[in-house]
């Protein structure tokens, strides 16, 4: 009798296990996947912010007539977005095109009338949106590519990784530059 | 008889909320004219029509001058007593150029031109109850003084829904009506509906007022028949007399006959404007002067009573309400919650009440020891039984360690950024229509009730279970709101309280009286909870009515308003051709259009255009629950899959052990 229960426990205990295996490899694979989306997701806004721009510019022009310089930037920046190859020329043109806009912004202060223009207005807004909601989904993809490089690493998912080949994946890293502290003077009146 | 000496009846158009000169108008009524201001105020306010009092011509024009001038709409009629009742329809046809109505005794013809007036009612009294629940709910739970108004197309639906009536009065070329008719569903042949024609009878008898409306293009529709507080128009309840109906249709009758007057008499037209300085601080001050000369804004220029008046004036201003209910913070201003939906098919409530059936079929087999009990004695000794209870358990706590695991491995997203598909998102509920629990009463974005009543072993069996999981709400956190849809998903977390039947709706006094034998459970997400939701985004489906539906309603409400309806009158000849009628419809389609237009640029807004429900793919967990935090609840399913499992190797090993001991194998 006793030798039935303990067969028994014994089956169960293999049961449970392989159907932990199973949640657990299906559970990397859904993370996996989600990574890729939500690299993707991103990529879905900055598309976004590539088919604005064009509009923005042609509403600068007729007020930036000095400031060619600052415009040609802009799209000399979003040609660079568009002949992109690879996946770190992307996100170096991305960055860069972040900088020009940046600085494009900086610029409009010297220009009233295009601050109060209606149609700039809410192309700076929608843009500033943009912005705002591809900082938020480069946090959610770290935020996948961290609970996907702890499950990876973790006991007794590591169990399944390793055998699996389930490799580590890189976090959204910004360019270096952009970490230096940003210098305020302000001048002496 | 002179005309002074006609009995007249002063009716006034109720509006939903009294503006600060008309109040001041109430307590000048009471003045002058000794009428009470409290009766006159409840008359003013609701959905209707309403006689503030009759008399002769004289007395009742005067003050129909004061209503009149503070925008009221005032009827000063001759009421006609009825010369004859409308003939019940039996068939009708459409020719080139007329829609015929046959009737017992003749045949009525509509040609386009032909003034008609119809009246839409619900003789079954359901519009009335419906309406005053509607009040109930807007100065319960919504907290507001302002009257809440059913619009046409719901009114139109509550009458077809129940015992719908409709009645034609045709006017002639030198006024008053000349012919009456009464269709009723299933008692006229509806074949010459034509192409309009369906099974259903009142569906049939919803065409043909679509039909009348369209043949006549001097067409106006009533549908307010019992919402009206008029002489002789009441709606008799079944528990009033056995002839409640024979009433009811009579009361009808008199209330189509006051229709054509109002029709061909028209409103009082309004000269004047509202008079300056009218409010009814001004008024109350001047009668505490005993100078009711100076109410009329005289009394304010007297020094002091400026003051005076203006606080007056803020107490009881109804237009205070209507601004607060504006404001985000008193809510409202909300719309009612939205009818539930049919569902489409689904295996769970068959596979739920379907495992009810067989335990409870396996509870009386069992006992009454026949062969099917026997089966099932055989399936516990055998093993089985157990065995399937051990899977069963199994795998309901592998579906909850999968969640579980899900949950934890879903990155939580802000509202404002949020991709479609699956999303997790965390966030203070809202609501988004104006839900209240039913027990409890109070605001809530989600609730559930359960009735329980005893059965003849002092059990408590269930009988009834209701929930809003058809209301939408919205999800806030510190970066924008999206809404919800809670259909389909598994909602936790709830506040529970219980109580005995009688102890709900106690703010009503329906009912005072606790019966033992029943009870509530009722479950509710209370407004302000947090919430974690697991769900699908999608783009959100504008759902609405038709351009055509638009059109139409339009038309309908360019009819009811006389003045702007004969602005179409090009020739002046005080009728609308069918060339001005084709105009004032491409003119309402321009108008529909360009509205649809403004309203899909208006539809940017993250709640509008994004919702987080159910995924078309059922696999997909969809969990919304009130939570401290996303630990909490893993913690929690964690718990039960392990109380599952091991629930699932106790119910294996006994199967396990009675199989050994039914097939001998233990030796």
């Amino acid at each position: 009798m006793a030798i039935w229960i303990l067969l028994g426990v014994f089956l169960f205990a293999v049961l449970v296990t392989i159907f932990y295996v199973i949640a657990v490899y299906n559970g990397l694979v859904h993370l996996k996947n989600s990574i890729d989306k939500d690299w993707s997701n991103i990529d879905v806004l900055l598309k976004q912010r590539f088919d604005e721009l064009p509009k923005l510019i042609k509403v600068c022009e007729g007020y930036m007539q000095h400031e060619r310089q600052t415009l040609e930037a802009v799209i000399k920046a979003r040609q660079m977005v568009g002949g992109a190859g690879s996946e770190g020329q992307k996100l170096q043109a991305q960055n860069a095109l972040t900088d020009t806009l940046r600085s494009l912004f900086m610029v409009v202060e010297r220009y009233p009338d295009l601050k109060a223009d209606k149609s700039f207005r809410q192309l700076g807004a929608r843009i500033t949106e943009i912005e705002d909601q591809i900082a938020d989904r480069r946090e959610l993809y770290n935020d996948t590519v961290n609970l996907y490089n702890i499950r990876i690493e973790q006991f007794p998912d590591m169990l399944v990784a390793k055998p699996f080949n389930f490799n580590s994946r890189r976090l959204w890293k910004i360019d270096p530059a952009h970490r230096q502290d940003v210098s305020v003077s302000f001048a002496k009146g | 008889m002179s005309e002074l000496t006609v009995k007249q009846m002063l009716i006034v158009e109720q509006v939903p909320v009294l503006t600060a000169p008309q109040q001041a108008c109430l307590l000048q009524l009471s003045t002058q004219y000794g009428l009470d201001p409290f009766t006159t105020r409840q008359k003013l306010l609701g959905n209707g029509l309403a006689m503030i009092g009759q008399g002769v011509k004289e007395q009742t024009e005067k003050i129909a001058d004061l209503l009149g001038g503070v925008a009221l709409k005032v009827f000063n009629v001759a009421p006609t007593r009825p010369r004859f009742a409308p003939e019940r329809l039996r068939s009708l046809e459409i020719t080139a150029d007329a829609l015929i109505l046959t009737t017992q005794k003749r045949e009525v013809r509509i040609e386009p031109g032909m003034k008609v007036i119809g009246i839409l009612a619900d003789i079954s009294g359901a519009l009335n109850d419906k309406v005053s629940k509607r009040l109930l709910a807007h100065s319960f739970y919504r907290g507001t003084t302002v009257s809440a108004g059913l619009d046409e197309a719901e009114i139109r639906r509550i009458i077809f829904m129940h015992s719908p009536v409709f009645d034609l009065y045709i006017l002639g070329p030198k006024g008053g009506p000349v012919a009456a008719v009464r269709a009723l569903p299933a008692k006229f042949d509806p074949t010459g509906l034509g192409k309009r024609v369906g099974i259903s009878s009142k569906g049939n008898l919803s065409a043909l007022v679509d039909l009348v409306e369209e043949w006549s293009n001097d067409f106006s529709l009533h549908t307010r028949f019992g919402l009206s507080s008029l002489p002789g128009c009441k709606i008799q309840s079944p528990q009033e007399g056995n002839d409640w109906e024979a009433n009811t249709l009579r009361s009808l009758v008199q209330f189509g006959w006051l229709m054509t007057d109002l029709a061909e008499q028209g409103p009082r037209p309004q000269p004047e404007p509202a008079i300056e300085g009218l409010t009814p601080g001004g008024v109350a001050a001047g009668i505490l002067l005993g100078r009711p000369d100076l109410a009329a804004g005289g009394a304010t220029q007297l020094p002091g009573v400026k003051e005076v008046a203006a606080a007056i004036d803020e107490e009881i201003s109804d237009e205070a309400d209507l601004k607060s209910d504006d404001s985000p913070d008193v809510d409202s201003g909300l719309p009612l919650p939205p009818y539930p939906v049919k569902e489409t098919f689904s295996w769970r409530p068959i596979l739920n009440y379907g495992a009810g059936v067989l335990i409870v079929l396996f509870f009386l087999v069992v006992e009454s020891g026949s062969a099917m009990g026997r089966w099932f004695s055989v399936g516990f000794q055998s093993g089985v039984l157990p065995g399937l209870l051990g899977i069963g358990c199994f795998f309901g706590g592998f579906n909850l360690f999968l969640l579980k695991r899900r949950i934890e491995n879903t990155p939580t997203s802000r509202i404002r950024s949020l991709a479609m598909g699956m999303v997790e998102i965390y966030g203070r509920a809202s609501r988004q229509y104006a839900l209240v629990a039913p027990m409890t009463q109070s605001p809530c974005v989600y609730y559930r009730v359960r009735r329980y009543r005893r059965d003849s072993r002092n059990n408590w069996r269930q009988t009834s279970d209701t929930n809003s999981g058809h209301v939408p709400f919205l999800l806030e956190d510190s970066t924008g709101r999206v809404t919800v849809d809670p259909r389909g998903a598994s909602i936790s977390g709830g506040v529970s309280q219980n109580g005995a039947a009688g102890q709900a709706n106690m703010l009503f006094g329906l009912r005072g009286e606790s019966n033992n034998n029943e009870k509530w459970v009722e479950e509710t997400i209370a407004e302000g909870t947090s919430l974690y939701v697991l769900g699908t985004a999608s783009i959100r489906k504008i759902e609405g009515p038709s351009l055509q539906e638009r059109k139409i309603e339009k038309l309908r409400e360019l009819k009811l308003d006389r003045v702007a309806f004969h602005a179409y009158d090009a020739d002046g000849d005080g009728r609308i051709s069918a060339e001005e009628w084709q105009t004032a419809r491409e003119d309402v389609e321009d108008q529909v259009l360009r509205a649809s237009l403004a309203h899909k640029e208006r539809a940017a807004r993250q709640e509008d255009a994004i919702i987080v429900g159910r995924s078309p793919h059922r696999n997909r967990p969809f969990v919304i629950a009130a939570t401290r935090s996303e630990t909490h609840l893993t913690r929690k399913y964690l718990v039960w899959s392990g109380i599952l499992m091991v629930g699932s190797m106790f119910f294996s090993l006994w199967g396990l052990v009675a199989a050994l001991n039914y097939f001998s194998l233990l030796r």
